[in-house]
């Protein structure tokens, strides 16, 4: 018995049957009956899933926020070991530009 | 139970439809379900036989598809989508109701009977309409043997006639996936055919 053969001329038969797409009476009155009992999610329920939807984007800003934060303070942190008895003086070039230097050695004290 | 197979629409009516329920107008949904519940009936009589099963698996298509209707992306037609929500209902049906293997092949009818004689035979003479139903039967009686991937392969790739692609897109299985399990289902059938051969002489 040729095996492959009567599997092909099967499925080849069963592709040939027409398609039996006959719907019951009223049947889609039945679906929106159905559809219309489903619970309705109240004002409560609402905020909670919007609230459970904003925690990745939130953890994400939090996140950057921090990083953010962090790298600042370590700019920042240059100068905020500085002795205490610097100060800072105006330090202008014959190139134009204005920039500020640390003086250690003034006397006087910034506290 | 009478019939009533109303089709017709566009894509521009589904889109239409699908705004107006997801603005809150949810009687539009009927046109839907009257758009398309043909099709989904069609679908459905692949994997149930029983009639209220049928209804059940086309009612959860719709609430499902209702559910999830802010999901749909416009950029695909709104039949592709709802056809991926009605296979995997149909899948999950499969799932649940699992027979018990060992009686569905049995107490061939004398038509199935006749028609594996006659395609057995040397020569094996070509199958008819008269023997189409009990080719159709035979078939029916194999799936239903078959675990509910291969028996959903079968009927998507063999007796629809979809593509590998198509099948991947409405299962959510990779394309090297579905060539996979049709060998696998391919091989299960062969073997329950050979089976059902061998008892029809015990």
């Amino acid at each position: 018995m040729d095996l492959n053969k009567t599997l092909e001329r099967l499925i080849q038969e069963a592709r040939r049957r027409p398609v039996d797409d006959r719907v019951p009476y009223a049947f889609e009155s039945r679906v929106m009956h159905a559809i219309r009992q489903q619970p309705r999610a109240d004002v409560t329920t609402l905020w909670a899933r919007g609230l459970w939807q904003a925690v990745a984007p939130c953890v994400v800003l939090a996140a950057l926020a921090i990083t953010t934060s962090m790298k600042l303070q370590v700019a920042e942190g240059d100068y905020a070991y500085a002795s205490p008895n610097t100060e800072l003086t105006e330090n202008v070039d014959l190139g134009g530009s204005v920039g500020l230097e640390l003086n250690e050695n003034s006397g006087d004290s910034l506290w | 139970m009478s019939l009533d197979t109303r089709q017709g629409g566009s894509p521009a009516d589904d889109t239409s439809a699908v705004l107006a329920v997801l603005g809150g107008d949810v009687a539009r949904f009927e046109e839907i379900v009257l758009r398309y519940q043909p099709r989904m009936f069609a679908m459905a009589r692949r994997y149930a036989r029983r009639e209220d099963e049928v209804q059940d698996i086309v009612q959860e298509i719709f609430i499902k598809s209702f559910q999830r209707l802010n999901t749909w992306r416009q950029d695909a037609p709104f039949e592709h989508w709802l056809m991926r929500i009605g296979v995997r209902v149909c899948y999950d049906f499969l799932r649940g109701h699992q027979r018990n293997k060992e009686s569905v092949l049995s107490d061939l009818t004398e038509d199935e009977s006749r028609w594996l004689e006659r395609a057995e035979a040397p020569g094996g003479g070509d199958s008819d309409g008269i023997d189409g139903d009990a080719a159709k039967s035979i078939v029916g009686r194999l799936l239903e043997q078959m675990s509910p991937s291969n028996r959903l392969i079968i009927n998507l790739l063999e007796i629809e006639d979809k593509s590998v692609k198509e099948v991947a897109a409405l299962t959510g299985w990779s394309v090297p996936l579905v060539k996979v399990r049709a060998f696998r289902a391919r091989a299960e059938m062969k073997k329950l055919l050979q089976k059902l051969s061998l008892d029809k002489f015990l």
